[in-house]
């Protein structure tokens, strides 16, 4: 495991405070979080897990500004997306997180270096340049030979990495995984999580990995565990074992 | 292009085969609809082929109950004297118009239309005849008749079964009168089937049965420099006979057939099914693809692209699909078209038409987009964290 910065303590870049998320009423009603306190340290790779259902989904989707909470505080670097109107929420997004989808959601009709450019697309680059600097994040996992593959041309943990190339393409300061190794092979698996790990540990950024993926566990500077919309175990780097980390 | 703008036509023709299939159903729908409104005009025009085709004057002076060309409520013989008296007219000739039956040299019975011009000016004559044509007319019981039709429905069957035109110095019967084919003249195709036989005033009266009323039609040229509207006016004041223009008589014939018969409603029915189920088809192939399309725009809407940059990238996909596939389908309509006219079949195309037929195509697709568009609002971007 790579080491913690030795001196200031890393920042905390996400708070949560009492969030609650509930959907429906009456008899549908249902509380998908049920009070989440939570503080994310810049510099570091997250990692949510827990059953089916638990509200990982759903933290993850407030936290990256794609749900507002039901109540309860939260600052994401310092904004609440939720108070944002919906356009100023989605130029927030656009500029501020980085998605990988458990599907990929690559669009089928792009190639490799086309889907990854979509992010610089939608800030307003240029296609030409867009694609340029996508080649590059292309290149730099391994994929520089793929850029001009359609999805389709490509195996599972190729397009993952694409899909990884998207979100990195346009420097966000937080990246949201979910289950970013689900449909790898173990070897492939590891290499995703080393770029993520690498992303992660730039300065000032945030690598958040929805996982149920117990072999990628060891790699994470936090591990919380969710259950039933509330967050049940709080592990910090430093409470990570070596041997889990190694 | 924005980047967006062209990242939809991307999506749009990344997938060749869905992006064809689009195209093709949009072609379809496009060619049904310029088709059927092209025929329809077509057909709706030809209703006053006769009245277009007449030669020489102003306004067509009848009485005030007359419906359409076809439609023969004659006027007094003294009718033509109280035009002549109208102020601003130069002249004002009668014109005999009706239906009788004729014999051909081979026996076959037939309905014609007998149409009898001024013995003296030949005015009201048909734009396609010739001078020397028209001048035979004042050879004795000379008629003209239309090149078009001396094979087809005025064609003779010899004794020996063969079957020849009608030619000239062949000798038929109107209405029991002897009458000579002295020339040919040609027509536009005509909505009314029964052959015209053009003779002179005088004669026409010879053949046709005696009636008291025997002046179908005064037809009337201004003096130069007076006002046709206000003259019409006068004539209609004055007389109390209706007084039309060539444009206003063929839209009050044109008006007639559609409202009266059951031909051209049918056909209009035919039209607006053919519009119906071209612009259904267009919609529903196009409301497809974007359902199609749901869970990529979903993923662009969870990485920021704003509601309405979506709705303006499916109003991109809608313009190049929408412009490409009528311009395809209108293309093709317009080759048929020269086809079927070629053969006969009534076919024009007008600017109005093509006009209305983008603007119908082009709305279809983008309701169909805007709905399609207001499915994907509605989704959860959350959504695209599903399996």
């Amino acid at each position: 495991m790579t080491a913690a910065p030795a001196a200031s303590p890393p920042a905390v870049a996400i708070r949560c405070e009492a969030l609650t998320k509930h959907y429906g009423s009456g008899e549908t009603h249902i509380a998908a979080l049920r009070g989440v306190d939570l503080a994310v340290q810049e510099g570091g790779l997250t990692m949510l897990v827990g059953p089916s259902g638990c509200g990982k989904t759903t933290l993850i989707s407030i936290l990256s500004g794609i749900l507002s909470p039901s109540s309860g505080e939260l600052s994401v670097f310092g904004t609440d997306p939720s108070r944002l109107a919906d356009g100023e929420r989605a130029e927030w997004r656009a500029s501020t997180v980085g998605f990988v989808f458990q599907q990929f959601n690559l669009l089928p009709a792009l190639t490799a270096a086309e889907n990854a450019a979509v992010p610089l697309l939608i800030r307003g680059v240029p296609w030409k340049q867009a694609v340029e600097v996508a080649r590059g994040h292309l290149a730099e996992l391994g994929l520089g030979e793929r850029c001009a593959s359609l999805p389709r041309e490509l195996s599972g943990g190729q397009q993952q990495r694409v899909a990884i190339a998207r979100a990195l393409v346009h420097d966000p300061r937080l990246l949201v995984c979910d289950e970013p190794t689900s449909a790898l092979d173990h070897e492939t698996g590891e290499r995703v999580i080393d770029v993520l790990r690498a992303t992660a540990l730039r300065s000032g950024r945030v690598v958040i990995v929805v996982t149920h993926d117990q072999r990628i566990l060891r790699y994470a500077d936090a591990l919380l565990r969710m259950d039933d919309g509330r967050i049940v175990g709080n592990r910090s780097s430093t409470s990570v074992s070596p041997a889990e980390g190694a | 292009m924005r980047p967006l703008d062209h990242l939809a036509y991307r999506m749009l023709i990344g997938d060749r085969l869905k992006y064809l299939s689009l195209v093709a159903g949009l072609v379809f729908a496009s060619l049904l609809v310029v088709q059927q409104a092209s025929i329809f005009t077509g057909y709706s025009d030809r209703t006053g082929s006769w009245i277009y085709d007449s030669d020489g004057h102003d306004l067509w002076v009848m009485d005030e109950q007359v419906e359409m060309s076809e439609d023969s409520k004659p006027l007094l013989q003294t009718a033509l004297s109280r035009v002549r008296g109208v102020d601003g007219v130069a002249w004002a000739v009668p014109l005999y118009k009706n239906y009788l039956k004729a014999r051909l040299p081979d026996g076959k019975l037939i309905t014609v239309r007998v149409v009898g011009i001024d013995d003296a000016s030949l005015a009201g004559g048909p734009l396609g005849a010739s001078r020397e044509s028209l001048a035979t007319l004042r050879r004795d019981q000379a008629i003209l008749v239309n090149e078009a039709q001396l094979a087809t429905v005025l064609s003779v069957r010899e004794a020996d079964g063969s079957v020849r035109p009608l030619a000239i110095g062949d000798a038929i019967s109107v209405n029991e009168h002897q009458a000579i084919v002295a020339g040919t003249f040609s027509a536009t195709p005509d909505f009314f089937w029964d052959p015209i036989l053009y003779t002179t005033y005088s004669r026409a009266l010879t053949i046709a049965p005696p009636e008291r009323r025997s002046t179908t039609y005064v037809l009337v040229k201004a003096r130069p420099g007076v006002d046709i509207a206000a003259l019409a006016a006068r004539i209609r004041e004055t007389t109390g006979f209706a007084a039309l223009t060539t444009e206003e008589f063929a839209a009050r014939t044109r008006t007639y057939v559609l409202a009266q018969t059951g031909i051209l409603i049918n056909f209009g029915i035919t039209i607006v099914l053919g519009f119906i189920i071209g612009t259904l088809v267009a919609a529903q192939t196009l409301y497809s693809f974007i359902l199609e399309n749901q869970r990529a725009l979903a993923a662009l809407k969870a990485m920021g692209v704003r509601n309405a940059r979506i709705a303006r990238m499916v109003v991109v996909q809608v313009l190049v699909v929408g412009v490409l596939g009528y311009g395809i389908g209108a293309g093709l309509a317009a080759l048929s078209g020269s086809i079927l006219d070629s053969a006969g079949l009534a076919f024009r195309v007008t600017w109005m038409t093509l006009f209305l037929g983008f603007l119908a195509i082009l709305t279809s697709c983008l309701l169909a987009g805007l709905l399609g568009v207001r499915r994907v609002m509605r989704l959860d971007p959350a959504s695209v964290f599903k399996t």
